[in-house]
C-alpha cells in the first residue's frame, strides 16, 4: 500500500513538473509577412481560477488604424510558480505583441 | 494627403532592442513615417527635411540621437542613453526608377535599380523586387533588418562570390544637421534633377561613398538608398547532417567549394552558397550541418514552398537557446541532438524557391547570443581550432557556423580579406556565454591571429583594436565623417557610448 502511495505521489510530482515545463511554452500567432515594429509586453493576471477574468483585466494595445504584426503568449517560470503556490487562484500570463509597419505598393520614384 | 515626416510617439523611459541584449533609457521616442506623395522623390524630400529639422532641434537642446530600424544588432550599437530615438520602420516605401532619373539614361538598365526609403525591411525589398522580376544577390540569414541598418554593420551571408549586403548600394541619402547629402561614386549615377527633387545636395565622391556604405550609424541618418539588383533566380537548397573532418575544413580553406559540394552535396553542380554548422567542443569527427544553395535561372512553373521547406528558420536557434541556457552541463550532447532533430533527413529532394522565399523573419522567443569573427579564409583551420579550443574551455554554449564572404565594399567592412571566412557563434544569451566568448577573443588576440569582428554582434572592440584592424581605412572614414559632420556639436549628436567604445566617436 505504501509503495502504491509513493508511486502515486511520484506520478503527481511528475505531472506537476510537466505542467511547470509546459506552462513556459510560447504560443505565437503571426500574420503573413509580419513587418513588425517594436515589441511590447504586458502581463495580464487572471484571479479566481478564471471566474473573475472578465474585461476589467484585459489590456488595450495602442494600435488603432495600424494592426498587429504578431502576438505571443507565454508564462515565465516565476509566473508558473506563483500560479502553483496559489493553487491556480492567481494565474499571470505575459502577452507580447508587435504592431505592423504597414505595407505599401511598389511606387514610382 | 499625408506628408512624410516625424511624429512624436510621446513615450519616454526604457526601450529594449530586438534580441533584448540592451536597454536605452530615452527622453523621448519618435517615428519617421512615409507619406502618400505620388512620387518617391517627393516622399523622400519631405522626410529628409523633417529629419533635418528634428536634428537641429535635438542639437539646440544638446540631446544625443539614434535612429533605429529593425533594432537587430546585439552589440547595443543602436542604443542611446538619455537621448531621442527615431524609429524608422514606418518609413518603408519602395519605388521603381525610370531611365530619365539617371545621369546617363542610355547606359543603365533602369529596371535593375530600386529606390528604397530608410526604414524598409529586407523582407519588403525581396517582395518588391520579385514583383519587378529582380532579386538581391545576397543577404544575412534572416530578413528582419532594415537595409540601412544591415549596411551600417556590413551584414553578410555566405554567397561565395558576394560581399556584405552593402554591395547592392549605389547611392545613399544621409541627413545631418548641416545638410541633406546625396552620396554616390564620383562617376555619378542619378541625374542632377532627380537629386535636387529629393531635396539633397549632390556629393559625387568615392571616399564619401566608400565611408557611407558601412556607416556604423555615425555619419548621419540614412533616409534613402538606391540599390542595384540582378535578374530573379531560383535557388535549390540542400541541407544535410554530414561527417565533418579536418580534411573537409582544409578543402573549404582552399576555396575548393565544388569539391566540398561533390563530397557532401549535390554532385555535378557549382554551389552558390555554402554554410557549415558544427559544435565548438569537437568540431571534427562528429556530425555537422551543411547548407548548400545551388542557383538556377528563374521560371514561373516551379512548385511554391514555405520558407521552412527551403531551409529558412530561426526556430531551431531559439529552441537551442532555451535548451542550452537551462542545461549548460549537457551542451555537447544537446547541440548534436538538436542538429539531428532539426535537420532530420535534411532537404535533399529537388525543391526550388527565389532568394526571398528562402528567408524568413525570426520570432524573438528567447534571448539570443550572436557573435561573428572574420578572418582570412587562408587561415581558417588555424583560426577555427583556436576559437573552438578557447571557447569550449571557457564554457561557451553555442553552435559555430562557418560562412564565406568576399572582402571590400566599404571602408569599415569587417570582411577585409579578398576571401574572408566568417565564424559565427549563435546560441543562448546570458553572461556565461558572453564571458566565455570575450575570453576566447582575448586568447585569439594573444595568439596573434589576424581577425576583425562584426559591428552589430557581441564583441570586445576598443579604439586601439579598431585602429589596428582598419588602419588607414579608419583614418579615411573619419575624414569623411568630419566633412559631413564638420561642427563638433553635430558629431556629439551621434556619439553614443558604444561608438565611443569602438573609437568611432569622441
Amino acid at each position: 500500500m505504501e509503495t502504491i502511495a509513493w508511486i502515486l505521489a511520484g506520478v503527481a510530482l511528475l505531472m506537476l513538473f510537466g505542467q511547470y515545463l509546459a506552462g513556459t511554452a510560447d504560443y505565437f500567432l503571426s500574420i503573413e509577412n509580419p513587418r513588425p515594429l517594436d515589441d511590447n509586453i504586458t502581463t495580464i493576471t487572471i484571479y479566481g481560477w478564471g471566474f473573475a477574468s472578465q474585461s476589467s483585466r484585459t489590456h488595450t494595445a495602442e494600435l488603432a488604424g495600424q494592426g498587429f504584426a504578431d502576438v505571443r503568449m507565454f508564462t515565465t517560470r516565476r509566473q508558473v510558480l506563483l500560479s502553483f503556490a496559489t493553487f491556480g487562484f492567481v494565474r499571470p500570463v505575459s502577452i507580447a505583441w508587435r504592431g505592423n509597419a504597414g505595407q505599401h505598393p511598389l511606387g514610382q520614384a | 494627403m499625408a506628408t512624410a515626416g516625424i511624429v512624436d510617439l510621446e513615450r519616454a523611459g526604457p526601450w529594449e532592442n530586438y534580441h533584448r541584449t540592451g536597454t536605452s533609457h530615452l527622453r523621448r521616442r519618435w517615428a519617421l513615417r512615409s507619406g502618400d506623395a505620388g512620387r518617391g522623390r517627393d516622399d523622400i524630400a519631405q522626410a529628409a527635411a523633417s529629419v533635418r529639422d528634428w536634428l537641429l532641434d535635438a542639437k539646440s537642446k544638446d540631446i544625443p540621437v539614434r535612429p533605429v530600424g529593425g533594432a537587430w544588432s546585439l552589440s547595443n550599437i543602436q542604443l542611446v542613453q538619455h537621448g531621442w530615438m527615431l524609429n524608422t520602420r514606418r518609413f518603408n516605401r519602395c519605388f521603381r526608377l525610370a531611365a530619365e532619373d539617371f545621369a546617363r539614361p542610355g547606359s543603365v538598365d533602369a529596371g535593375a535599380f530600386m529606390l528604397v526609403e530608410g526604414g524598409v525591411q529586407i523582407d519588403e525589398i525581396n517582395d518588391k523586387l520579385q514583383e519587378m522580376g529582380r532579386s538581391l544577390s545576397t543577404t544575412g540569414a534572416s530578413n528582419g533588418q532594415t537595409l540601412p541598418g544591415a549596411c551600417a554593420t556590413a551584414t553578410h551571408g555566405s554567397v561565395l562570390d558576394a560581399g556584405g549586403i552593402q554591395q547592392h548600394v549605389r547611392a545613399v541619402q544621409i541627413v545631418t544637421p548641416g545638410g541633406i547629402y546625396w552620396i554616390e561614386p564620383a562617376a555619378g549615377l542619378m541625374s542632377e534633377d532627380f537629386v535636387r527633387d529629393t531635396g539633397s545636395t549632390l556629393l559625387r565622391d568615392d571616399e564619401a561613398f566608400a565611408a557611407a556604405l558601412v556607416a556604423v550609424g555615425s555619419l548621419g541618418i540614412v533616409t534613402a538608398m538606391v540599390i542595384e539588383t540582378e535578374p530573379l533566380y531560383l535557388v535549390r537548397p540542400y541541407i544535410k547532417l554530414i561527417d565533418f573532418s579536418r580534411d573537409d575544413l582544409e578543402t573549404l580553406q582552399r576555396g575548393d567549394f565544388r569539391a566540398f559540394s561533390e563530397a557532401k552535396g549535390v554532385r555535378g553542380l557549382d554551389p552558390y552558397f555554402v554554410m557549415v554548422i558544427t559544435t565548438p567542443y569537437r568540431p571534427f569527427g562528429r556530425q555537422a550541418v551543411v547548407r548548400f544553395l545551388y542557383k538556377f535561372p528563374w521560371h514561373p512553373d516551379y512548385k511554391r514552398h514555405e520558407p521552412a521547406e527551403l531551409g529558412a528558420g530561426y526556430d531551431a536557434q531559439t529552441m537551442m537557446a532555451w535548451a542550452l541556457r537551462n542545461f549548460p552541463w549537457a551542451r555537447g550532447w544537446i547541440l548534436q541532438t538538436i542538429m539531428r532533430l532539426a535537420v532530420g533527413r535534411g532537404i535533399t529532394d529537388e525543391v526550388y524557391g527565389t532568394w526571398g522565399e528562402s528567408l524568413e523573419t525570426p520570432k524573438p522567443l528567447a534571448n539570443s547570443f550572436s557573435a561573428a569573427l572574420f578572418c582570412d579564409r587562408a587561415r581558417l583551420v588555424q583560426t577555427l581550432e583556436a576559437l573552438c579550443g578557447a571557447f569550449s574551455r571557457a564554457g561557451g554554449s553555442t553552435a559555430v557556423t562557418l560562412r564565406f564572404v568576399k572582402g571590400g565594399h566599404g571602408l569599415l567592412s569587417p570582411a577585409r580579406w579578398e576571401n574572408t571566412a566568417a565564424i559565427d557563434c549563435d546560441g543562448p544569451g546570458g553572461p556565461r556565454t558572453k564571458r566565455a566568448y570575450l575570453r576566447t577573443l582575448d586568447a585569439i588576440e594573444r595568439d596573434g591571429l589576424a581577425h576583425t569582428l562584426h559591428w552589430g554582434k557581441i564583441n570586445n572592440l576598443t579604439p586601439a583594436r579598431v585602429a589596428a584592424d582598419y588602419g588607414n581605412d579608419l583614418v579615411r572614414w573619419k575624414a569623411v565623417r568630419d566633412r559631413l559632420l564638420s561642427d563638433p556639436a553635430d558629431r556629439r549628436l551621434f556619439a553614443t557610448e558604444e561608438l565611443r567604445a569602438f573609437g568611432l566617436a569622441e
